[in-house]
């Protein structure tokens, strides 16, 4: 059995990469939404609940699982509407103020 | 059989981190033969050569996704009876209902927990022989 410390110390390690990494995750994810490419941005929000999750940064992980919520119509190719574009950009502020500055 | 039989592990996932967290788990702590596919054509592609005893499956995947992978993989005579545990952060009972049906052994919920993983794949695979 491999030495679980060393392990936890190796998850530890990828963590800190994944925040140092997450200021330019968001910015690519804000540049789609910019263009109004719902679909991309439901994309990078779904991967990015994905991977948060994984490293244990649970409230990174639950605001971008709300995004992707939120634009699951955009997925399907459907319009959304404005309370859904309204909650989505609020959930996009909010992962910006949960990023490690 | 017993738990020991499980070697093999082919698990398809197409997020680079995960596949790397997945790896340190199954593979350093675990103990298991691993190998990883970012994409589930890619799967199709290594799993007749690699014939992994368990495939793992990352539901939503650009392009294949984790039940079209599964399709694909039940049309190759070798690997048809191989069994599949997926993986997805949509775990609502109507969810994994559908995933069942489709004929996988469990769906593991995202994000899993790595200290605890290669556990959770040795307790199903065992229910599975028990």
């Amino acid at each position: 059995m491999a030495d679980r410390d060393a392990i936890q110390a190796q998850l530890a390690a990828l963590r800190e990469v994944f925040l140092t990494q997450l200021v330019a995750r968001l910015d690519e994810l804000e540049a789609a939404w910019e263009l109004g490419d719902y679909a991309e941005v439901h994309r990078h929000a779904h991967k990015l609940a994905g991977t948060a999750g994984t490293f244990g940064v649970t409230q990174v992980s639950a605001l971008a699982r709300g995004l992707e919520h939120r634009l699951s119509r955009a997925r399907e190719g459907l319009a959304l509407t404005e309370v859904e574009l309204e909650e989505a950009h609020g959930f996009i502020r909010q992962l910006r103020e949960a990023a490690p500055k | 059989m017993t738990g020991s039989d499980l070697k093999k592990i082919l698990l398809v996932e197409d997020d680079p981190d995960i596949r790397t967290v997945a790896q340190l788990s199954l593979e350093t702590l675990g103990g298991f033969e691993l190998r990883l596919a970012p994409s589930g054509q890619e799967a199709l592609d290594m799993a007749p050569i690699f014939a992994p005893d368990l495939f793992i499956l990352d539901v939503m995947m650009p392009g294949l996704d984790g039940p079209g992978t599964l399709a694909g993989l039940r049309r190759i005579e070798t690997l048809a009876g191989t069994p599949v545990i997926f993986m997805t952060a949509k775990v609502q009972p109507q969810e994994v209902a559908h995933l069942k049906s489709l004929g996988a052994l469990e769906i593991i919920s995202k994000p899993f927990d790595p200290m605890s993983l290669p556990e959770q794949i040795r307790s199903i695979w065992s229910r599975r022989n028990g």
